[in-house]
């Protein structure tokens, strides 16, 4: 026999393909069911996990800000001590003999007096300048005490010690007018000292301690000339001056599209004929996610900062359209009023309209996906707003990973937050 | 006295039609179960056509109806005469087939636009000889050996009926690509039959 001349291997084989099918496996139903149940736990798990990693986050930072004020405490605590200590030194040696004071002692005063100088120019001493401008008893500025020690001449004016300093004028004036040389027994039985109460939070410069921020914002997000609002917190953990490192979680809405293929084109709609003049426009997409960064803050001064870092993004909805534009027929007829009939049959014709449609589209690739994220860049500007509270706005740009990536679809994106400092 | 059955006029018609309709409002589990019987062999041997490795196909195939069972309600077919809405399902669920595939081996990094070096001696028509009729098997194991990229396109255009600008679209390649692949796909499955009917015909 010979070979059939009409007919191409390949065509034969495109002929078999398309009528043919499988048997059904014994139970492949059962399995399915199995597959169903496994991939719902899944996805709930999922959803588990990422909010349990959201509280994670949240519980170390917070573990991180309890320790951290601990420890804040702790230092207040024990410098109060130093000073307490200091005092109740005074009061024993040089006061209770009611002797004039011996400046050389108290210059070389043990370390404690030291730690407690360090430790007030430290905090630029506001409480001591406090302190000592309410006992009315000595009369120096902030500055030159945070510059010197509570030990040196111009305290105590002492012409024995040989450390003589340049005053103000003010301190001198005070000093001379109460004509008396103050003893540290009045300095010890002052009020406000013997009474020195634990140092407030307004007490201490908040630049060197303070290490955590937390923020609110809202973010806006424009994509293809939409707008859509998201939103969330974010906390930052300052490792420096300059450096901060920061988690949060937001939510987020998304919209995106892309040019059709032919797959997305639904099968009752493909093989229709050519009449309906019907075509797909572009497929749009909605995602609804929360969205949790890890990010690198750096200050760029003390307005300007750049922030980048990954996010994890897990959609938690999405929905897919259909773009349809159809072209119909319409007759037009042209206007009667200064037309005669003649014209009017010439400029009434057939105009071409275009109909637009939209159709659920029934594939959903980004919901369910474990891992997609984005990358984030923004650059952000401070703006004081309250004493306790900074409001900031910082353009930003995020750009696609791992399954977020793979499909066709432009999730390129962008916006500004505005965000709220505390 | 027992009462009499009533038996609703939707509740009994085990067709697929009926099972659509039924799954789109009820999510009704025996409506499932039908389609899913039904159209079992068919997903399998769509996902077949793409993808060779056996687990793959029978996880795609769960996902497939997986897919379709969740978006059952938007399959549009009001339109459409009872007796043609069988045939547009199928269309409709084998393309969400088709695009898992596609999507997998996507996913795998297996697309990749290769020059598999196919001469112009092996550029002539191959024809069907009567006497080693293929089988469906035989036609899979051949397909099995083209490349991916050259599988996927000679799958869509000649079996599910895209034109080269869909394929083009669907894959981000030029359409010229598109034609050159499906004319080395041929060639190559030309040359994997002629070699195939050698070894028959010493074998007997």
């Amino acid at each position: 026999m010979k070979p059939d001349k009409n007919k191409d291997i390949t065509e034969h084989i495109a002929e078999m393909l398309k009528g043919h099918s499988l048997p059904y496996e014994e139970g492949a139903w059962e399995r399915f069911k199995d597959f169903e149940s496994a991939k719902k736990r899944k996805l709930v798990l999922w959803s588990y996990f990422t909010g349990a990693a959201a509280a994670l986050v949240l519980l170390v930072m917070s573990l991180f800000l309890i320790i951290g004020k601990d420890e804040n405490n702790n230092q207040q605590i024990a410098k109060q001590e130093v000073a307490k200590d200091i005092i109740d030194t005074s009061n024993g040696d040089a006061t209770n003999r009611n002797e004039p004071i011996d400046s050389e002692k108290v210059v070389s005063s043990p370390a404690p007096s030291s730690i407690l100088i360090a430790g007030l120019n430290k905090r630029k001493s506001p409480v001591v300048s406090n302190v000592l401008s309410e006992s009315n008893s000595l009369s120096v500025e902030q500055g030159d005490l945070s510059r010197t020690d509570i030990s040196s001449t111009s305290i105590y004016n002492s012409d024995t010690s040989g450390y003589k300093e340049v005053q103000p004028n003010t301190s001198t004036q005070s000093i001379a007018s109460n004509s008396k040389t103050p003893t540290p027994r009045d300095i010890s039985t002052t009020q406000s000292y013997t009474s020195m109460e634990p140092l407030s939070r307004n007490d201490i410069d908040d630049s060197n301690t303070k290490k955590w921020d937390f923020s609110l914002e809202l973010s806006p997000n424009i994509k293809d000339k939409d707008v859509n609002f998201g939103g969330g917190f974010a906390i930052a953990y300052n490792l420096n001056d300059k450096i901060s490192i920061g988690s949060g979680i937001s939510y987020m809405h998304l919209d995106a599209q892309r040019e059709p293929n032919g797959i997305d084109i639904p099968a009752e709609f493909s093989t229709l004929d050519g009449s309906k003049n019907k075509s797909l426009n572009n497929v749009s997409t909605s995602l609804v996610g929360l969205d949790i960064p890890i990010n690198l803050k750096m200050n760029m001064g003390n307005s300007m900062y750049v922030n980048a870092g990954v996010s994890v993004f897990s959609v938690l909805n999405e929905s897919r359209y259909n773009n349809f534009e159809e072209r119909i027929s319409v007759t037009a007829l042209a206007s009667p009023t200064f037309s005669s009939a003649d014209d009017r049959k010439e400029k009434s014709g057939v105009e071409a309209q275009s109909l637009r449609s939209q159709e659920v589209n029934s594939s959903t690739p980004y919901e369910g996906k474990n891992f997609t994220g984005f990358f984030n860049f923004s650059v952000g500007y401070k703006l004081p707003f309250f004493p306790k509270m900074n409001l900031a706005i910082e353009p930003y740009f995020k750009i696609p990973i791992g399954s977020l990536s793979d499909q066709d679809m432009d999730l390129n994106n962008g916006g500004f937050k505005i965000k709220a400092s505390f | 006295m027992s009462e009499p059955v009533v038996i609703f006029r939707d509740q009994h018609v085990p067709n697929l039609f009926w099972a659509i309709n039924a799954c789109a409002r009820n999510n009704d589990e025996r409506a499932k179960e039908l389609i899913y019987r039904k159209l079992y062999g068919y997903i399998n041997a769509v996902i077949s056509r793409y993808v060779k490795d056996i687990h793959d196909t029978e996880e795609l195939v769960n996902e497939t109806f997986i897919k379709a069972f969740k978006a059952i309600h938007t399959f549009s077919y009001t339109d459409i005469e009872e007796s043609k809405v069988e045939k547009f399902f199928y269309g409709w669920i084998g393309r969400i087939a088709a695009n898992l595939s596609i999507d997998h081996l996507r996913s795998k990094k297996r697309l990749r636009m290769k020059d598999d070096n196919v001469s112009e001696d092996e550029l002539k028509k191959v024809y069907v000889s009567p006497v080693n009729n293929l089988e469906v098997q035989d036609i899979l194991k051949l397909l099995g050996q083209l490349p991916d990229v050259q599988r996927i396109i000679f799958n869509l255009y000649e079996v599910e009926g895209f034109s080269h600008q869909e394929i083009a679209q669907q894959l981000k390649i030029p359409e010229s690509t598109s034609r050159t692949y499906l004319t080395r796909a041929k060639q190559k499955l030309r040359l994997l039959y002629s070699q195939l009917m050698d070894i028959d015909k010493k074998n007997s």
